[in-house]
């Protein structure tokens, strides 16, 4: 009795370890793109809702009948991790993905896009020369720019009427001064506006790279994206006026990104700078009266206002390379793909024929006059981030630094510790 | 200390005084998770308008809708939901047919090495996850078993937190017992279930709970193998809601209630065996 | 009063101490048989977990290219690092102790037969079963400075509105409370389960000699939970050193590098900045600050015969 129960003990141990090595060698269930008869499939990777994206597939397929497209939705915050562990380790899928303007340089470095040389003459003809420039490297083209992006203000007509503010002229030649909107925005905090000023993107260089410049600062960089230059007044004053907005109660502390918009939606703040996308959702907001106006700038200094936003990528180890190339071309150099693309999104297209239906669609949503001041805002005082192998280590040091200013540290200690931290981060990546 | 004055005096401190510090703790640990139940049967643009100061309008929707939780449960959501309990309970009955025996033979048998290969297991779940996610899905890939079950079931099987703590139990089942068995000629199969595991069950439960909450946790081994879209796994889905351009809190708070019960409700189920029971005297001591 | 010397030899007989010797009736093929029971979990535990670790071990050496401690001397190099590993170490032996203390003081709260027993469980064990990305968001809502549910607490109670999250010195605590929060009630769980094992014979033995709660709890519970409370102390210990997710979502480091925990950076070099070699020199690092501190614990919770 010993002797069987012992045996049949041991086989279900052998059975056991005879399933691990079966199922290590059968394949697992991801299907690669069956091309027996031509016909292609797509994997693209990206973070919009998937119910955003499969109209612009919908419309893809409809006129490349031998492609289809499968769509796999990874949240933003995670998008790097996986373009690393994935395409950067060899994988042949995902074949299209989305690449964020500033993270095409240390993508390029690392072999994860495909260079798309062939198609840059013609790509400059029709698309944003700010979006082309973000996506050259070294010389080369190595994605497509599907979106571009701008910035303007917001204001809560209600909030300023009860101050007896005059409401801010949409008009770019009257943009307003950060400094009038500092007071005008107190005034509306004495009338009854629980906070004066907020940012849609607080604490993010995007967000906050434009007042610098404003104040003369620079981006914050020199020597090719080696060095970093804080230590300056322009830096130094932009930095000031943000630490002030917090330590003297104009705009709260502790809320972040996520929770921005519902500030401006809850009528909890007279002034709110953030991105023209927004406008679907505040149009629809009930009881939100919200004006237009120019994104401001520093006295004496030039208006300068965020930009970039996303490009489209080929994996440089794809089996599809023609129908990848093709389907990143059609949603960025055609007209058609790229209209299809920004209806699902509302951020501004990077093709010059899109643009001109976006700011159609625009003057739906939003007061009249403001398709005009993003036309004039991505024509005129774009600037754009910084294009470094390093942006990841330069952005997540920037937004500590700004983080610690709003919540109390000094612009000056501030500054000098993130200046001291990027000198050791920068000089750890490769170039 | 005469007995009856003894029992009365703990009973009557048992209701007055315990019974409302029990109420007030958990209601530390229950509030927070209430508060977004309310949230999640408010629409979003109420989420946050009632924040402070504290007023009834903080736990008392003014419209209550269920909108987000219809929206949650007709998206992608309910699927991952279906992923992440198949990938769960597949670790577990998995996990605890390979951590209970080696427990076991941790526990009852004495042979060289023995405790070397204690030391090696505690530090196997030393090492955090993230640090050998990247090699190891890796090799996923290169057997090409990415978007699998097994894929997300197999990396949790190696579990030496559940084998530590069912040994830990096991350590406790009285000598006399297993050597009466051996006594009676049963072999070493039928010791383990049926001595080692009936007196254990408060462990067996608590290792599987272990693997499964390894499981519901998870964040980044699904993410990095299995992003397509019928394989995703319920904390990747609910992550989408807070993307780039959207913050869909409502649905957020909607699926993590739904996230969240379902292992609170195994845990109430399986409440019956964690009471000291009085019949256990002389069964174990 | 002391407890009688019976029930206490009793209790000392039927605990065999680990390692103690044990009478094995034929001794020939035993090893055969544990190495069988052992085989599966083994396997699992040397592809799944060890061989991946060697391979972390040696991508932190450095690559094919160059070979050698440069991932150690850089992070040696670095001021940044030496901050992250103190605030890591103390942030640890704070939130451990004070874990396991709730953890068995809430356990043994909820076994003493009191109404809705089950319940109060389960409700305490909420937190633990809820994905660990949602606790942090919800807290990070709670902890809001201006408008925040426990401010608007404590301002009820007249209590000044506190930073929280958003000051270098509070928001250390502050991610001391949401983990244990959601952390409590799962390691509660465990030492239900070693309560349980607990026979009621030695009570009504304590009992009868006419021990006090207190002596009870001291004399018997606490001893005989010392293996279950091993097990919770070392287990907790492992997960607050590998603690990262509420950094990321609530602090990023911050304020002042004050929660910049070295899994949250291991996290960022490995997985943003794509710096595997320095991502696995700092995973040794911390490895070996939890092995040094795991095996104290082991000797303080060893089981005295």
């Amino acid at each position: 009795m010993f002797n069987q129960h012992r045996v049949a003990g041991l086989m279900k141990y052998v059975g056991l370890a005879a399933m691990f090595s079966i199922v290590a060698a059968c394949g697992g269930s991801s299907g690669d793109g069956g091309s027996g008869d031509g016909h292609v499939t797509l994997t693209f990777l990206g973070s919009d809702p998937p119910a955003t994206v499969q109209p612009v597939i919908s419309a893809f397929e409809k006129t490349h009948r031998n492609t289809t497209v499968k769509y796999e939705n990874v949240p933003f915050a995670d998008i790097n991790t996986t373009l690393s562990a994935r395409v950067g380790k060899g994988s042949t899928d995902p074949d299209v993905f989305m690449a964020d303007y500033p993270t095409i340089p240390a993508l390029a470095q690392r072999h994860i896009l495909m260079p798309l040389d062939d198609l840059l003459p013609a790509a400059r003809s029709v698309l944003l020369p700010d979006g082309i420039d973000a996506s050259t490297y070294k010389g080369h083209l190595y994605a497509l720019p599907g979106r571009a992006s701008t910035n303007v203000l917001f204001y809560n007509k209600k909030l300023l009427a009860a101050a007896k503010i005059k409401a801010p002229s949409i008009d770019p030649e009257q943009r307003l001064t950060w400094e009038t909107v500092l007071q005008e925005a107190r005034q509306a905090q004495s009338a009854g506006a629980q906070w004066g000023l907020f940012f849609d993107q607080v604490s993010r260089y995007y967000q906050l790279q434009p007042l610098a410049e404003s104040a003369g600062g620079g981006p914050g960089l020199t020597g090719g994206g080696q060095t970093p230059a804080l230590r300056n007044p322009g830096w130094q004053k932009a930095m000031s006026f943000y630490h002030d907005l917090f330590s003297t109660g104009v705009s709260p502390r502790g809320i972040p990104v996520t929770q921005s918009p519902d500030l401006f939606t809850g009528a909890k703040v007279a002034f709110w700078v953030g991105g023209p996308w927004w406008l679907p959702q505040f149009s629809k907001t009930a009881g939100l009266d919200f004006g237009v106006a120019p994104f401001p700038y520093f006295q004496g200094g030039k208006p300068v206002t965020p930009t970039g936003s996303w490009s489209y990528g080929v994996n440089p180890h794809t089996k599809h390379k023609a129908a990848a190339v093709e389907f990143v071309r059609w949603l960025t150099m055609d007209p058609t793909g790229n209209e299809a693309l920004f209806q699902g999104r509302f951020l501004p297209p990077a093709n010059l024929k899109a643009l001109d239906a976006y700011y159609a669609e625009v003057a739906k949503v939003a007061p009249s006059g403001t398709g005009d001041l993003i036309k004039y805002e991505i024509g005129h005082t774009g600037v754009p981030r910084p294009r470094i192998v390093g942006w990841l280590q330069f952005d997540e040091a920037t937004t500590n630094m700004f983080e610690d200013i709003r919540n109390g540290q000094s612009a000056d200690a501030a500054i000098t510790a993130a200046d001291g931290r990027l000198k050791e981060m920068l000089a750890r990546v490769p170039s | 200390m005469d007995t009856n004055a003894f029992d009365q005096w703990t009973v009557r401190t048992r209701r007055f005084l315990l019974l409302p510090l029990a109420v007030v703790i958990a209601a530390f640990f229950a509030l927070p998770l209430f508060w977004m139940t309310i949230s999640a049967v408010r629409p979003h643009s109420e989420i946050f308008a009632h924040l402070s100061p504290l007023h009834i309008g903080f736990y008392v929707p003014d419209r209550p809708t269920a909108h987000n939780v219809t929206a949650v449960l007709s998206g992608d959501f309910l699927r991952s939901m279906i992923n992440s309990l198949v990938t769960a309970v597949g670790t577990v009955v998995i996990g605890i047919a390979v951590s209970v025996p080696a427990a076991f033979a941790l526990s009852a048998f004495r042979f060289r090495g023995r405790q070397v290969l204690f030391i090696v297991i505690v530090t196997s779940f030393l090492v955090p996850f993230e640090a050998i996610a990247l090699p190891l899905a890796d090799n996923v890939r290169q057997a090409g078993m990415e978007n699998t079950y097994w894929a997300l079931i197999l990396p949790a099987i190696g579990n030496g937190q559940a084998i530590f703590l069912l040994r830990q139990f096991f350590l406790a089942v009285p000598v006399e017992l297993r050597e009466a068995a051996r006594v009676d000629g049963a072999s070493w199969w039928t010791i383990l279930w049926r001595i080692y595991v009936p007196l254990s069950w408060p462990a067996v439960i608590s290792a599987g709970l272990i693997l499964f909450h390894f499981q519901w946790q998870a964040y980044l081994w699904p993410l990095l193998v299995s992003t397509s879209p019928d394989m995703e796994l319920a904390p990747v889905t609910l992550a989408r809601f807070l993307g780039q351009f959207d913050f869909d809190y409502g649905q957020l708070f909607a699926g993590s209630l739904i996230a969240t019960i379902i292992p609170a409700l195994v845990m109430l189920r399986f409440q019956r065996y964690f009471t000291t029971s009085l019949a256990t005297s002389g069964v174990k001591g | 009063m002391t407890i009688p010397e019976s029930a206490v030899k009793e209790a000392v007989v039927r605990r065999p101490a680990p390692g103690s010797g044990r009478r094995f009736r034929s001794r020939s093929w035993e090893p055969l048989v544990a190495l069988g029971f052992l085989t599966p979990a083994l396997v699992a535990l040397v592809v799944l977990r060890l061989w991946p670790t060697a391979t972390a071990i040696r991508g932190s050496l450095g690559g094919i290219d160059t070979p050698g401690l440069g991932a150690y001397r850089s992070l040696f190099a670095d001021s940044g690092f030496y901050k992250s590993l103190t605030t890591t170490v103390v942030f640890n032996l704070i939130v451990n102790p004070v874990q396991v203390v709730a953890a068995l003081a809430i356990a043994v709260l909820l076994s003493q037969r009191l109404p809705a027993q089950s319940f109060w469980r389960v409700l305490v064990f909420l937190p633990a079963a809820m994905p660990g990305a949602i606790s942090a968001i919800l807290w990070g809502i709670a902890l809001r400075p201006s408008d925040g549910m426990v401010n608007a607490l404590l301002s009820g109670l007249g209590i000044p509105k506190q930073p929280f999250l958003t000051s270098p010195s509070q928001a250390i605590w502050s991610l001391v409370l949401l983990t244990s929060w959601a952390g409590v009630g799962y390691w509660m769980i465990f030492i239900i389960a070693g309560l349980s094992d607990i026979p009621q014979t030695y009570y009504e033995a304590a009992r009868i000699d006419g021990a006090g709660w207190w002596r009870t709890f001291f004399h018997i519970t606490l001893p005989l939970l010392r293996r279950p409370l091993a097990f919770v102390l070392v287990s907790d210990t492992a997960a607050n050193f590998r603690l990262f997710a509420p950094v990321q979502i609530l602090t990023e480091g911050g304020p002042r590098q004050s929660t910049n925990l070295l899994m949250y950076d291991i996290y960022r070099q490995a997985y943003s900045y794509a710096n595997p070699e320095g991502a696995y020199a700092e995973v040794m690092i911390l490895l070996a600050v939890m092995i040094v501190i795991v095996a104290v614990q082991f000797r303080l919770l060893r089981s005295e015969s």
